[in-house]
């Protein structure tokens, strides 16, 4: 089997000492000397804390060698994931979870994946989109699915079969303001009349 | 963060499962379409000479109050998210696998 070739930096000695020691065990792995970066195929770093320090050096890394890099570290923040991403950081292992069986299999990954992000790597910026869609949509009274609470409701009692003039009563709203929520709904989502927006919102978990 | 995305993507290092962007596009298409609307709403308030909320038609003040207010509690925010959003919606386009088989190979 091929070794993957790969050169270790680290924050502090002891990382250092302690990742060397996983790798150099795990035949698997060739480690490079830190001067051989332009045999490697992957960069491990090992570190407490994504510091500002340590963005600038795997800044520096990704436009000189390209290499992609497996960080390991205590913890990660989503902004700093961001950060961590564009750096060609392809796996993130945090120091609790190290064993050398696991950072043999990240590394592997980082050399054969091509570049490519790992699935939980990409799952985390899927939840960082979807954080910041609930930060936009919160202050305004909005949900995910895009209904105001007041559109919900006024769904919710279409689908239960009362009319204009009785979800009124029932919510405290005129008659016209009913008409208005129920216009905005099907315009916004371009549906074509009532039947077609509760039949939407049942559809798709809105209501 | 759009930027990035895009980069990503254009990169090859973006890819994900054409059901999981579709699901990722369609929440964001929903989120877009609310964050339109409520602009909509503050640029007419923005362009009623009097701005006034007594003088708005009932059935539109408390769309235009909640606006407004939203808006001074993360001013700049929509604005912001109608030009992040379609980058992040084009990002999940070019990211997207095409199911294995639906034309014979992988398209990207």
């Amino acid at each position: 089997m091929e070794q993957v070739r790969l050169v270790l930096q680290a924050s502090d000695p002891i990382s250092y000492a302690g990742l060397a020691s996983f790798l150099s065990s795990c035949p698997t792995i060739e480690l490079l000397p830190a001067d051989d970066r332009a045999r490697a195929q992957v960069l491990v770093f090992g570190c407490e804390q994504l510091t500002v320090d340590v963005v600038a050096m795997l800044r520096r890394s990704a436009v000189e060698t390209g290499l992609p890099v497996v960080l390991v570290l205590r913890e990660i923040t989503e902004s700093e994931l961001l950060a961590a991403v564009e750096c060609r950081v392809v796996a993130i292992l945090p120091r609790a979870a190290v064993t050398g069986e696991r950072l043999a299999h990240s590394v592997s990954a980082a050399a054969g994946g091509g570049g490519v992000m790992p699935t939980n790597l990409v799952g985390e910026l899927l939840k960082h989109i979807e954080r910041l869609q609930r930060e936009v949509l919160a202050p305004n009274g909005l949900n995910a699915s895009g209904l105001t609470p007041r559109e919900v409701d006024v769904l919710r009692l279409m689908a239960d079969g009362f009319d204009t003039g009785e979800i009124a009563g029932k919510l405290c709203y005129s008659e016209r303001t009913v008409k208005n929520v129920i216009y905005g709904v099907t315009h916004r989502l371009r549906l074509r009349n009532r039947s077609h927006a509760v039949a939407y919102a049942l559809r798709t978990g809105m209501i | 963060m759009g930027e990035l995305l895009l980069t990503l993507a254009s990169q090859g290092r973006l890819v994900l499962p054409a059901e999981q962007a579709d699901e990722a596009i369609a929440a964001l298409e929903l989120t877009l379409s609310a964050v339109r609307a409520r602009l909509r709403i503050l640029h007419i308030w923005q362009h009623i000479p009097t701005q006034r909320v007594e003088e708005i038609p009932d059935e539109l003040a408390l769309d235009v109050v909640d606006a407004l207010f939203a808006d001074q509690l993360a001013p700049g925010r929509l604005e912001l998210a109608v030009t992040e959003i379609p980058k992040y919606i084009e990002a999940l386009r070019r990211a997207r696998l095409a199911p294995p088989g639906a034309d014979g190979r992988l398209r990207r």
